[in-house]
């Protein structure tokens, strides 16, 4: 069944879309007829899905770019944050910035898939993120006042399960995730909801202490990163009579991590209800501010190396060894990173 | 001579505004349209869907010839030129870019020849609706009132896809094969005005410009072009090739009534309204100007 405008009643359709039924999987299978006898040549397209190590060393290589690590134990919200964000996008400008294009909108696209109506679910959900390969989602962004060019942000989207038993157990296992070294941003989500339960509190405290110090002491993080400590779902923390007892649970939290932020270049705490179910708190409650954050903040603001055309014959020596040395200069501080 | 392209998801009414345009064409009814330079070799295919619009009928998805169709268009007073063509590419080959991220060597080809492109997009749009927004009486996952899953629950599938989403991916692709640093000339064709006003109308009480129905509708694709201002050179126009709801006698009979065939078709821009589906294509024209 189609997701569609419920004004497409009164559409006038003239290229009738072929017929098709939804298999129980939700799979369409297209009533078109058969395969063309010849190949046809094909032209690759750019894939839209998550961009790997190469591809995001290629952003960042040629252009005004954020990397925002997103860490946390699973069910944190990491996930939940990222597919909010770009259907507050789709929405239209969103805290003073525009949509300037994504090389990963299937990316971006499945991850929302089960929050929305389409899905056919009741209550919403997140893909929830395989433990393989660092992966990045990219978003290019651009001030509604198009005062400045636009700029691009890579997240990571690193599995909960990674956290949880590579990042918090293993000094060396957390090395080996170089991605968080070019990290402008490291965004530690707690899910408020354990926060808010006696029971799961300490644990959950206990958990994000471990994984902040374990890439504090690594040099994973350090003086160029801004830290931002996400209470995430936060429509789900604690119930008005137990709201005080969290909040100088919280506040003991913060104290005692506090004193890591000379080790950074700011530490500071956020509330978030990415996708509150209804209420008073909006969808994408908490997002404007982190995402200002993200954007205008930065120890490691670096102007892209201006397009330079590869040498041709007859170009005098000094035009090739420019073009050498800054080949060489991209390739050295594309591989220090990740 | 410059070369433009046109494109669009299905169901976008391209057909339509191919059978209007070439009555335009082909009979001159409108003064200050733009003029074929000369008929097509072949026309069985642009007689037979102009056929279906003049007698009121819904425009049939027939196959469009080997290589499509293509226009030679001249402005009779400033005398620019230009070829417009429309790849006989259906409406779901865009549909399949997005899909499976490929598109043929002769559409690679057809782009990189082109200086401008001409992208129909129509009222009827697949969005994203939120659970949490959908009703607020939903269960939450602590309550034991509801499932936490329902028996059907439907996979993801980038068909399915919102279509804004759809639509700035096609311009991403035409953005990656465009030769850098040239800007893009983009006449955007809102299909089914006459529907797109009427929805506005139940929302705000006013007739939208073509412009902010984008913004409206489309907030993505506004965004983006808006973002990529260098690169994108754009104008938006809502036409109604058909002229009103066929399904409608009384509409239908309205439309009969006109002196010329032509003043059916309606087609609204920032500046005024003619019934000159060239509009756009003169717009392009103009845009490219003495490039190269």
């Amino acid at each position: 069944m189609s997701e569609q405008d419920p004004s497409s009643k009164f559409d006038f359709p003239d290229e009738t879309e072929e017929e098709e039924t939804e298999t129980e999987s939700g799979e369409a299978e297209s009533g078109e007829s058969a395969e063309p006898e010849e190949a046809i040549p094909e032209i690759a397209l750019f894939r839209g899905t998550d961009l790997d190590a190469d591809e995001a060393r290629a952003v960042m290589a040629g252009s005004l770019c954020r990397v925002i690590v997103l860490a946390g134990m699973p069910d944190a919200g990491k996930t939940t944050l990222l597919a909010t964000l770009y259907e507050l996008f789709l929405r239209g400008p969103f805290a003073g910035y525009l949509f300037a294009g994504s090389r990963t909108q299937l990316g971006f696209d499945e991850r929302c898939h089960k929050a929305r109506t389409a899905s056919k679910r009741t209550v919403p959900d997140t893909e929830r993120t395989l433990p393989t390969e660092v992966s990045y989602l990219h978003l290019a962004l651009r001030d509604e006042a198009l005062q400045q060019p636009a700029r691009h942000i890579l997240f990571t989207d690193i599995s909960g399960e990674t956290f949880r038993d590579q990042v918090r157990n293993s000094s060396l296992e957390t090395q080996a995730l170089g991605a968080m070294r070019r990290a402008d941003h490291f965004v530690l989500l707690i899910d408020a909801e354990q926060l808010g339960n006696p029971a799961s509190r300490h644990r959950a405290i206990t958990d994000a202490r471990l994984i902040l110090r374990s890439c504090i002491e690594t040099g994973m993080i350090g003086m160029s990163t801004h830290v931002e400590i996400v209470y995430s779902r936060w429509d789900r923390a604690a119930a008005d009579e137990t709201a005080a007892a969290m909040a100088q649970f919280l506040a003991s939290f913060e104290a005692s991590v506090g004193e890591w932020g000379a080790a950074l270049a700011t530490l500071t705490f956020h509330r978030l209800a990415a996708r509150p179910p209804s209420g008073p708190l909006p969808v994408g409650h908490g997002v404007e501010p982190l995402l200002r954050c993200w954007i205008e903040v930065s120890e490691r603001e670096r102007a892209p190396r201006p397009y330079r055309a590869t040498p041709q014959a007859g170009d005098r020596e000094m035009t090739r060894f420019l073009w050498r040395e800054e080949m060489d200069i991209l390739s050295q501080e594309a591989q220090e990173v990740l | 001579m410059k070369q433009f392209i046109s494109v669009g998801l299905p169901s976008t009414g391209k057909t339509t505004f191919l059978a209007a345009l070439w009555h335009v064409l082909e009979s001159r009814e409108v003064d200050g349209s733009l003029q074929q330079r000369g008929l097509q070799a072949d026309r069985e295919y642009l007689n037979k869907i102009r056929n279906a619009w003049i007698a009121f009928e819904q425009v049939p998805r027939t196959e469009t010839p080997i290589g499509g169709v293509a226009f030679d268009l001249a402005d009779p007073i400033g005398g620019a030129a230009g070829r417009v063509e429309f790849p006989d590419l259906p409406g779901e080959s865009f549909r399949t870019q997005w899909t499976d991220r490929h598109w043929t060597e002769e559409f690679d080809e057809r782009v990189h020849a082109a200086n401008g492109i001409l992208l129909f997009v129509a009222p009827a749009l697949r969005e994203s609706r939120l659970i949490v927004e959908a009703d607020s009486r939903l269960p939450t996952p602590a309550s034991p009132a509801g499932p936490a899953m329902p028996s059907a629950e439907v996979a993801w599938n980038a068909k399915h896809s919102p279509t804004q989403a759809q639509v700035v991916e096609l311009l991403q692709f035409l953005d990656d094969a465009w030769e850098p640093g040239r800007p893009i000339p983009l006449a955007v064709v809102i299909s089914a005005w006459d529907l797109a006003e009427r929805f506005a109308a139940y929302d705000s009480g006013a007739a939208p410009a073509p412009e902010d129905w984008i913004e409206a509708r489309m907030p993505l694709l506004w965004q983006y072009l808006r973002a990529n201002t260098e690169r994108f050179r754009w104008r938006a126009y809502g036409i109604s090739a058909q002229g009103g709801d066929l399904a409608e006698q009384a509409e239908v009979s309205r439309m009969q009534e006109y002196a010329v065939t032509s003043q059916r078709i309606r087609v609204v821009e920032v500046d005024g309204e003619s019934h000159d589906p060239t509009r756009p294509l003169r717009w392009l024209l103009e845009s490219v100007g003495s490039e190269p």
